[in-house]
């Protein structure tokens, strides 16, 4: 059985946010079945979860290996596995090459704003510093819609979601 | 992936203003795996509470 860690507590704006939810996702989008093992704010960082998981972020373990180093790491992990035997590398290139984009090419430029927004709203220099923030993540945004064109999804026009 | 960060920004209307990646939002979002994930999340923080 798969396990995904996840924070037992966190603020109300998080909840519903927290990365968790992707790792739960694609496993629902996979019918995989899942436990949690729940954390107290301070388990990330107790010897014992550091060492299935170094950075103290969320990783899932599946049954006594673990997938660790982060939640992308288990989203393509995940991927790998159910892309590899059966399909092969031509599918799945396009869908990694989107996970990276999402993770790596808009990720942090929609947190750049997100952080602004969510911890430092009233701080003088956050003010300053949210027009240049929005301006850059539209310029991201706008590119990611004209590549959906007329498709469903960003693999193609499939009937569920693979990124 | 890309839903969830997208809905990052849910708070404003920077993605959604944008109406093809609203509607891809709404999409995914409308899915029952992700209602199914997203409910498993929220149960677990009542359930902790």
């Amino acid at each position: 059985m798969i396990t995904i860690s996840a924070f037992k507590k966190v603020p109300e704006f998080a909840q519903g946010q927290v990365r968790d939810l992707r790792a739960r996702w694609a496993l629902e989008e996979a019918g995989l079945p899942y436990k949690t093992r729940l954390l107290k704010q301070g388990d990330q960082d107790k010897q014992d979860y550091r060492a299935l998981q170094p950075l103290g972020r969320y990783p899932y373990s599946r049954k006594t290996a673990s997938c660790s180093s982060n939640r992308s790491h288990c989203a393509l992990y995940r991927r790998a596995q159910r892309d590899a035997p059966a399909k092969g590398c031509r599918r799945a290139l396009p869908r990694t090459q989107w996970l990276i984009a999402a993770l790596n090419s808009i990720e942090p430029f929609v947190m750049n704003v997100a952080l602004i927004d969510l911890f430092y709203a009233n701080e003088e220099w956050a003010k300053l510093r949210r027009p240049g923030a929005v301006e850059f993540v539209q310029r991201r945004l706008s590119a990611l819609s004209k590549s959906f064109g007329d498709k469903r999804y960003l693999d193609g026009d499939r009937s569920r979601p693979a990124i | 992936m890309m839903t969830t960060v997208l809905r990052i920004l849910e708070h404003t209307d920077i993605v959604t203003s944008d109406k093809r990646l609203a509607a891809y939002i709404e999409r995914c979002t409308a899915r029952s795996a992700f209602k199914r994930a997203f409910d498993a999340q929220i149960g677990d923080f009542k359930d902790a509470a």
